[in-house]
């Protein structure tokens, strides 16, 4: 009798709930730090999940020179909280999670879908709070016609082949490489010449986390040396290098006067868009000794959240779900040329990426080791990176990021 | 001695003449190296993006009024135009009323409260807004007031009182007490004194400050971001902003948007460049 | 004329309540947070004065503080000192005075973080304009790498900042100086030679007026600039452009310190509010000398 009236109960709770919903059509708030090109194909999967759904969907996007981490503070404190939002890989997560903000999404049935990597990215204090929607990729991009006009057969393989690749692009009066160090991505660089730490050592981030491996140790300093003898050896312009940004050195690459520079693969759709007479191709770094191959890095892009006090949670969980399901996700994957965080995941990329989908086939890829690093620690290094660009001495520098590392 | 003197003095003429032209065709350079920057962002504003990244200097080829047209449907340009201009109004309105009437017994009565109560609005000037925001948004959703107008238009007024004061009370200050005091006399309040013989003298003043409350409310962009993100509500600079992306942005797309923002303050700055300039050299002049 | 209290504070409260509820209030309980460890999302703990402890030993913020004295030092400098030369050009060229005036004004209408956009295309060492314009005009020995040499970056951008409001400052400045009685300027103009000597014995002391106004706003207006690195160098190279606003807003948002970030805030306001009361009432005693 009892299970009966509670069934009673539950099917017209069920019912009304069905009525509701038809009758209000709900109205998904979210969050987003993509705008205007980068939106890909965000505005067209949203249109499709409403379509699928009726569940209506409203981006709000803010970017993040336009001050997202402001409104997502402010409005997280206030309590006006968007239902589902963007996160940069795991950074607002870390904070988020813990202060009770995010949803826990680890009874969702697409969380057994996803690859070891991303989620390992989804999860804080070992409850899932993220769905990691890319991996997109930082490697090196080249010139083909510079590299042919400079007689540079074969792409450098290793550290010593890159170096006398700009050697002799240097020579025949080309320039050879960027490192800008105005917002950042000195640093990008610096971590991409350190690969080779994490090709010797998988654990590297662990073990740096648990205090067994140092900055001031003969890998981190090897990695900084090679950085500052770029100028000193006058490959670079060190002080030029500082002067611009990430965008500004994207720029020369893209009028044809840079042979290489490291950037993210999201520019490869731009590029091939805008600059159709430029030839060009991205792959690893070679950051590695005699006999290894170039390796990149992948790091989580956007990775989508649900507020824990949505007051359309069932919605919520639906979208995120949505992009969950290969078919819609590989339209964003292709807009974006990111790699799957789905097992099995796979994405056509533009053949300027093979180098680079042949490293990471070849498990030739490492994760952005910034994901997991202690909050706030960033600044720390990348003010180390433009310290050791300007000639400081490294030890030094090192130590310094060692005490900022244990103490964060 | 004289002769000589009276002989000279039309050469000296000509020289002064002849000064005067080269300083006025220096001038007139200088003028234009010093908006040299605003005609770098027209004129790439109207370049293709391969000209922009491969001949900097360069005039474009031909004008891409698409950069414009893409640029102008984006922003929902009237729309924001038309939140921005109601805000600015409301503000300026407000500040306008509230401010000197502070700024009268603040100017007029020197007292260890008084001086309190200016320090604490000069304090104002130099407060750190974000500082302030995260109470700032706690207090305006127990009140109810975010993502409304008048929640936008409290704090602006608020945020432009500071200066409102400072301006009216060293304008007051200038003004000769004779007339209030002759107005006391016949028995005049305060108040009526305030309204019928100061208001009217503050005339000058008021121009100005209206036109520094809407630049500082037009060119904002952090508070309408926070306190009104409503799509249908969005200010121009809000509208702007949404032009610089994760990575940088495109001078194609950021310097048309810029411009298309910025014009309707160039033209109210055309109408009102008297009232600015005598506003920003109020109490420049003893009186 | 008589002011009962009653009547002070009829007048008074209008502007101090909203000014109170949505400034003061929000000012101080955020400033709360400097005494605990929040990072601006969830609750923070009270840590006493450990921020403040903290900022001792923080290179950065003294870096910080450094560099704000000097910008502001800088841009106060400069604006004023080129507003007054150019005041005092304008001013004895009626022709041009008026459209001139508007014309130097112009930048100022802008946002600041719109200016900085501009000059950070210009400033560009990779085909920037500048420089692109200094090697067309022969003169390529001056190009320089105008944000990323740090022995010129925090220059860079006191220019830009100067750049932008130096109207103000000419603005003032020639408003006290037409203010002047005219036989005065007349005079000073016929005489070439004992001009300048004139320049500073007669009218500089006279202009005392305008050089408090001037000074106060610019000391104000500058001491926390804030969107101009942010755009143009985000403090860098090394810390070479940091300025104490920039250092409070990256520990908040950045690095996730909101209590430290507050605590600095605070700190820089305590000392502004000092320095500007100082100069503008040094200023003010010297107008009582005319």
């Amino acid at each position: 009798m009892k299970k009966a009236l509670i069934g009673i109960g539950f099917s017209v709770a069920a019912l009304t709930l069905a009525l509701s919903n038809a009758q209000d059509q709900t109205t998904l708030k979210i969050l987003g730090f993509k705008v205007g090109a980068e939106l890909a194909a965000l505005p067209a999967l949203n249109e499709r999940f409403t379509k699928e759904t009726g569940i209506k969907v409203e981006y709000e996007a803010i970017s993040d020179a336009g001050g997202f981490a402001e409104v997502i503070r402010t409005r997280f404190a206030g309590g006006d909280v968007p239902d589902v939002f963007m996160n940069h890989g795991r950074d607002e997560a870390k904070t988020f999670a813990p202060a009770g903000y995010m949803a826990d999404l680890s009874a969702e049935p697409w969380v057994k879908t996803l690859t070891a990597s991303a989620a390992s990215v989804a999860k804080i204090g070992g409850k899932t709070y993220l769905l990691p929607a890319e991996f997109v990729s930082l490697g090196l991009y080249y010139n083909t016609a510079l590299l042919e006009k400079a007689g540079i057969k074969s792409l450098p393989q290793t550290y010593s082949q890159f170096l006398s690749a700009l050697n002799t692009s240097k020579t025949k009066g080309i320039n050879p490489f960027l490192v800008p160090g105005k917002d950042g991505w000195a640093f990008v660089t610096s971590l991409i010449m350190a690969t080779e730490l994490w090709r010797t050592n998988p654990d590297l981030t662990e073990d740096m986390l648990a205090g067994k491996v140092k900055f001031d140790s003969t890998g981190w300093r090897t990695v900084f040396t090679n950085l500052a003898n770029l100028g000193k050896r006058g490959l670079i312009d060190t002080t030029l290098n500082l002067g611009i940004d990430g965008s500004q050195a994207m720029n020369e690459f893209k009028a044809g006067r840079l042979a290489f520079l490291v950037h993210g693969s999201w520019e490869v759709t731009g590029l091939k868009k805008n600059f159709p007479n430029l030839k060009f191709g991205f792959m690893g770094f070679p950051s590695g000794p005699a006999n290894t191959k170039p390796v990149g890095i992948v790091l989580p892009g956007v990775a989508w959240a649900v507020s824990a006090k949505s007051k359309n949670a069932v919605a919520a969980r639906k979208y995120v779900a949505f992009w969950a399901q290969e078919k819609n996700l590989n339209d964003w994957l292709v807009s974006a040329n990111a790699f799957s965080p789905l097992k099995g995941g796979v994405v056509p990329l533009p053949s300027e990426m093979k180098p680079f989908s042949d490293a990471a086939a070849d498990d030739r890829a490492i994760n952005f080791p910034l994901a997991d690093w202690p909050a706030g620690f960033q600044d720390a290094y990348a003010k180390a990176t433009i310290e050791a660009m300007q000639g400081k001495d490294i030890r030094t520098i090192l130590r310094g990021l060692d005490q900022s590392f244990s103490k964060k | 001695m004289i002769v000589s003197l009276s002989r000279q003095a039309p050469v000296r003429r000509a020289k002064r003449r002849g000064r005067q032209w080269v300083s006025i065709i220096a001038l007139l350079i200088l003028s234009l190296v010093y908006l040299a920057p605003l005609l770098f962002a027209v004129i790439v504003s109207f370049k293709s993006q391969l000209e922009v990244s491969v001949s900097p200097l360069a005039l474009p080829e031909r004008l891409q009024i698409e950069n414009y047209t893409s640029v102008f449907a984006k922003m929902n340009y009237w729309r924001s135009l038309l939140n921005t201009l109601g805000i600015t109004f409301a503000v300026a309105v407000c500040v306008t009323l509230i401010a000197p009437l502070a700024a009268y017994p603040l100017a007029r009565i020197s007292n260890r409260s008084t001086r309190l109560i200016y320090q604490i609005f000069a304090a104002g000037l130099v407060i750190p807004f974000f500082a302030a925001m995260v109470p700032l948004y706690g207090l305006m959703k127990t009140l109810g007031l975010v993502n409304t107008y008048p929640g936008v238009i409290l704090i602006y007024v608020a945020l432009n009182l500071p200066l409102a004061v400072f301006f009216y009370t060293s304008f007051i200050q200038t003004v000769p007490r004779e007339l209030e005091e002759a107005a006391a006399l016949d028995g005049c309040s305060p108040l009526a004194t305030f309204w019928f013989i100061l208001l009217p003298l503050l005339r000058p003043v008021t121009g100005t400050l209206v036109m520094f409350v809407a630049m500082s409310v037009w060119n904002d962009f952090l508070l309408p971001l926070v306190f009104l993100f409503r799509a249908e509500a969005r200010t121009i600079m809000v509208s702007v902003y949404s032009f610089v992306g994760e990575y940088g942005f495109d001078p194609t797309s950021l310097f048309p948007a810029v411009i298309l923002a910025s014009l309707p303050m160039l033209v109210l700055f055309a109408f009102l460049s008297r009232q600015i300039v005598a506003g920003i050299t109020a109490g420049a002049v003893k009186g | 004329m008589t002011w009962k209290p009653s009547t002070i504070a009829f007048f008074v409260l209008p502007a101090l309540a909203v000014y109170g509820l949505f400034v003061i209030y929000p000012t101080f309980s955020g400033l709360l947070l400097s005494l605990t460890d929040s990072k601006g999302v969830g609750q923070g703990q009270f840590i006493g004065l450990a921020n403040y402890a903290r900022m001792l030993e923080d290179s950065q913020v003294r870096t910080a503080l450094l560099n704000t004295v000097i910008y502001t030092v800088l841009v106060t400098f400069f604006q004023n000192a080129l507003g007054l030369g150019l005041a005092v050009w304008l001013g004895n060229m009626p022709e041009l005075r008026n459209s001139l005036r508007v014309v130097f004004l112009l930048p100022s209408m802008l946002s600041m973080l719109v200016v900085g956009f501009i000059w950070s295309y210009l400033f560009s060492p990779l085909g920037g304009p500048i420089n692109e314009m200094l090697q067309a005009l022969g003169l390529g020995s001056l190009k320089r790498v105008w944000l990323g040499d740090p022995g010129i970056a925090l220059f860079s951008i006191v220019g830009v900042h100067v750049w932008m409001y130096l109207g103000h400052s000419t603005a003032i400045f020639l408003a006290g100086y037409l203010g002047l009685p005219s036989e005065l300027r007349d005079s000073a103009a016929i005489d070439g030679a004992t001009g300048w000597v004139r320049f500073w014995r007669v009218e500089w002391p006279l202009l005392a007026p305008a050089t408090t106004v001037a000074v106060t706003l610019t000391l104000l207006g500058s001491s926390k600039t804030f969107e101009l690195p942010f755009v143009l160098t985000r403090g860098g190279p090394g810390d070479a452009t940091m300025l104490s606003s920039l250092t409070v807003f990256q520990n908040a948002f950045a690095g996730e310190r909101f209590g430290y970030a507050t605590a600095i805030a605070l700190v820089t306001l305590v000392g502004v509010v000092i320095i500007s009361n100082v100069v503008s009432s040094a200023l003010r005693r010297r107008e009582q000398l005319i």
